[in-house]
């Protein structure tokens, strides 16, 4: 059968809050669990590994995106491999003249293009251009700061459109409370792709949306949404750095296509699970999250357990900082790594 | 299971974390010895009973046993829904002295029952669920009773409604419990194993009452939902903690004589006689289009045959979808696979009339010229099957091909002989049919009116969703969900209205049924349960 593998969270889940309707509360045992869960399968021990995990729970609410946050949360502690600033001022010297770019200033973001290098006193600066107000206005960026250029995915040119400058992080108190001691900004300008959530995508989106949370801020509460930390991918606007997936379980490319691995992916809901394939994992951490009340649970914790049986090389136990409420059912175990 | 607002959620874990299930006994002797008679009935004569002459009689006595014990109201009001049922078996019962004369006084006993029940007004279990309640009344507290099936909670709920001090009483089905609405007590009717394990391992009380007669045999306990064990989770805050294998159910008092099986109480589908009645049913046309089906218990027992060839699809309404928005509504409204269908979703079912939803609107759009459009398409499609049946799949096919078709093999061919689908994708293969059928000279004006009709279909088909979405955001999910049906009248159609139908069960085994029987409601469905 195996060993058995411990698998650990790293440090207590910040104390946070939620709306009860009426109030605003600590948040109770079963979000702090899901989330420290989460953090425990975020470590970086497991990568290379490959490991099952199944947790049924009494309603599916919220439960994938709090697992989530917590992965996201504690591996936005580790190095991201930004490049260096040499690496970086080479691919900005390699785009065409009028490439979109964006630039950061002051917690801010704008859009601009890009026109070409520029030498004064014997040192690089990158040129950029905008619109503010209708004017025409330039900066000079100096090469030691190029790392506040951001590069879009896709090349394309620059339309003169009057720019606006966006705030990098709408809450940074709420997200900082969870990337600490990450800064908001820096977190939000990394594109690390770490959790793919599969599942009911218009649910998970509102969950996601919800400003429900909130983080206390000196004598005040912060409030914040789950995707202030877990950056989900659409609902960022287009060339945003993004941290998480959340794609349609309705939808059967999301089955078919081949679809990058990224450290930890979730099944939401018994319907999710039993259309994909079990043996063919993702990343290292795949979960499964099991809604008790939903009609095809008994079937998927059958596929779960036929999984146990023919494929596990060993066993696992989780050490975590908050109990696991009674409510909530996990079965995990690790298998060979393909 | 619909979108669960994150303070629902807290409450849900809330009652889920230790609920309190308790199981209390109900006694009444009359109802005792015929339910225990019956059962000793239908094991004695076991042989005897699989003769046609007893199926009417069999199923009159235990669905009266079933509900009886399933729902909380008076014996007599209970009868009182299957009078005519009762008035066509009981000529039956005198037939037996002539037909099965060893069997007469067992059926005199059963039957002097039977009508003693039928005249009582005991309401043992909505006795017991209404002392208790009064017991443990709170104003503030919100309190259901739990049946096992949705159509009787009207009824029960008029019933209690009566007495004001009950009003505040709902009822409700297990569909019911998968949402974020919790309660502080929960009255459930009848045995555990009558309901999911949801019920009890995802609590939406804090406290769960079971109320059961005391000669039905129950589960002692809810096992864990893995039946390989769970993992082990350690806190520093809690002790070494392993799950229970299993979730306890206690006795509040204690049952004399467990004899009949809870399992063997609730009447279920006779799947041979399903089948004899669709052989019966088959199209007396020699040409009728066979197709392959699954067959759906929906809300109310009602059954029906949907189509589950590899491209049929249904509108179906999927509450897991669902949340507060008019893009929820939307969300909830789709077209999905006969074979991704499954409990807990809604199908919406012509009421009245033929099976296909679709068609009614779309001759409306199609005006006066519907009849001789559709006419046009009977006329090839009839031809086209009778020409496969008499050459056969494998010479239609090369026929075809060799008349251009590229895309002609067996499931194409079965698909553009039904009736359901209107015409080829290609004009290629249409020209190819019509060559084979004879009708090359005409292909233009049959292609025509073929994609006359297909736009027709379609535009229903965007009609029939759009106003189905604008019902669902104007109606309560809530209510749709705790009757389980709901009638829509859909566009300006004068053909009846969609009932939207929950789905209770798929049976597993596929049948092959004529194309004519598939998407309506089997006629005397209940003569189909035993």
């Amino acid at each position: 059968m195996g060993s058995k593998v411990t698998i650990e969270s790293d440090r207590p889940v910040p104390t946070f809050f939620f709306n009860s309707g009426r109030q605003w509360l600590n948040c109770p045992n079963w979000v702090e669990f899901l989330v420290d869960l989460g953090r425990a399968l975020g470590s970086e021990e497991l990568s290379g590994q490959q490991l099952s995990l199944a947790v049924a729970v009494p309603t599916r609410a919220f439960a994938a995106n709090l697992i989530a946050l917590g992965t996201v949360s504690r591996r936005s502690q580790m190095p991201g491999g930004r490049p260096s600033i040499q690496e970086h001022f080479e691919k900005i010297c390699a785009l065409k003249k009028g490439t979109v770019l964006q630039c950061i200033e002051k917690q801010k973001k704008y859009r601009c293009a890009f026109h070409g290098i520029e030498m004064l006193d014997g040192s690089e600066f990158v040129r950029v251009e905008m619109y503010i107000r209708k004017n025409k206005t330039a900066r000079l960026i100096p090469k030691k700061k190029c790392q506040d250029i951001i590069l879009c995915e896709e090349e394309s040119e620059y339309q003169n459109k009057i720019t606006r400058k966006k705030l990098i992080v709408e809450r940074p108190e709420f997200t900082g409370h969870f990337v600490s001691p990450m800064l908001p900004s820096d977190f939000a300008l990394e594109k690390k792709p770490e959790c793919r959530i599969i599942g009911m995508q218009n649910i998970l989106k509102v969950e996601a949306k919800a400003e429900v949370f909130a983080v206390q801020n000196g004598d005040q509460l912060k409030t914040g949404t789950l995707n202030d930390v877990l950056r989900i991918e659409s609902l960022l606007p287009h060339d945003d750095p993004y941290r998480t997936q959340i794609l349609s379980s309705r939808n059967e490319e999301t089955f078919i296509d081949n679809l990058g691995p990224v450290h930890l992916t979730i099944y939401d809901g018994s319907n999710a699970y039993l259309k994909s394939d079990s043996s063919r994992h993702l990343g290292p951490v795949t979960v499964v999250v099991l809604d008790k009340t939903e009609p095809n649970f008994e079937a998927a914790t059958q596929k779960i357990s036929d999984a146990f049986i023919q494929r596990r090389s060993g066993m696992i136990k989780l050490a975590l900082n908050h109990p696991a409420p009674h409510s909530i059912d996990i079965l995990g175990f690790m298998e060979t790594p393909k | 299971m619909t979108f669960v607002e994150l303070a629902e959620a807290c409450n849900v874990y809330q009652c889920a974390e230790h609920p309190m299930i308790n199981r209390h006994r109900v006694q009444h002797n009359d109802l005792a010895t015929f339910a225990i008679r019956l059962e000793k009935f239908t094991y004695d004569f076991r042989d005897e009973l699989s003769d046609e002459f007893w199926a009417p009689i069999a199923r009159l006595f235990k669905h009266r046993r079933y509900f009886l014990q399933a729902v909380p109201l008076s014996f007599s009001a209970i009868a009182a829904t299957d009078n005519n049922l009762a008035d066509k078996v009981l000529p039956l019962i005198k037939r037996v002295r002539s037909v099965f004369p060893d069997m007469e006084e067992d059926v005199k006993t059963l039957l002097d029952l039977f009508q003693r029940l039928s005249a009582a007004d005991d309401n043992p279990i909505g006795k017991s669920i209404q002392s208790m309640y009064l017991e443990s009344y709170d104003a503030s507290s919100h309190s259901a009773i739990l049946i096992r099936d949705s159509r009787w909670g009207q009824a029960v709920e008029e019933s209690f409604g009566k007495d004001k001090r009950f009003r505040k009483l709902h009822v409700i089905s297990p569909e019911y419990l998968r949402d974020g609405s919790c309660y502080e007590n929960l009255y459930c009717v009848g045995p555990a194993k009558w309901f999911q394990n949801h019920v009890f391992s995802a609590a939406r009380a804090s406290s769960i009452h079971l109320f059961c007669f005391n000669w039905i045999k129950d589960r002692r306990s809810i096992p864990n939902p893995f039946r390989v064990g769970t993992t082990e989770v350690t806190s520093p805050k809690s002790a070494r903690h392993v799950k229970s294998e299993f979730i306890s159910l206690v006795e509040n008092s204690r049952s004399d004589d467990e004899s009949i099986d809870a399992e063997d109480l609730v009447p279920d589908l006779n799947i041979s006689i399903v089948k004899r009645r669709i052989s019966e049913t088959m199209d007396t046309d020699d040409y009728a289009q066979e197709v392959q089906a699954r067959l759906f218990v929906l809300e109310g027992d009602a059954l029906v045959m949907l189509e589950a060839e590899s491209y049929s699809k249904n509108l179906v309404i999927d509450p897991l979808y669902w949340h507060d928005d008019h893009e929820g509504a939307e969300a909830t409204v789709s077209k999905i696979l006969t074979s991704e269908i499954e409990p807990g979703m809604f199908v919406l079912i012509r009421s009245g009339g033929g099976g296909d939803y679709i068609e009614p609107i779309a001759n409306d759009i199609l005006g006066g010229k519907a009849q001789v459009l559709r006419a046009l398409q009977t006329e090839w499609k009839t031809l086209l099957r009778m020409k496969v049946k008499t050459l056969g799949v494998e010479a239609a096919i090369d026929d075809l091909q060799r008349n251009g078709s590229e895309k002609a093999g067996y499931v194409n061919l079965r698909n553009w002989m039904s009736a359901r689908s209107i015409k080829t994708r290609d004009h290629s293969d249409f020209e190819a049919l019509m060559n084979f059928i004879e009708l090359g000279d005409r292909c233009e004006e049959l292609w025509n009116a073929a994609e006359t009709i297909h736009g027709a279909h379609r535009k229903a088909g965007f009609t029939i969703r759009k106003e189905l979405i604008e019902k669902i955001s104007q109606t309560s999910l809530k209510d749709l969900q705790k009757s389980g049906r709901a009638e829509f009248r859909i566009g300006a159609s004068n053909e009846g209205s969609m009932l939207v139908l929950r789905v209770k069960k798929i049976v597993a085994e596929p049948f092959t049924v004529p194309e004519s029987s598939v998407g309506k409601i089997l006629e005397g469905s209940e003569d189909l349960w035993r």
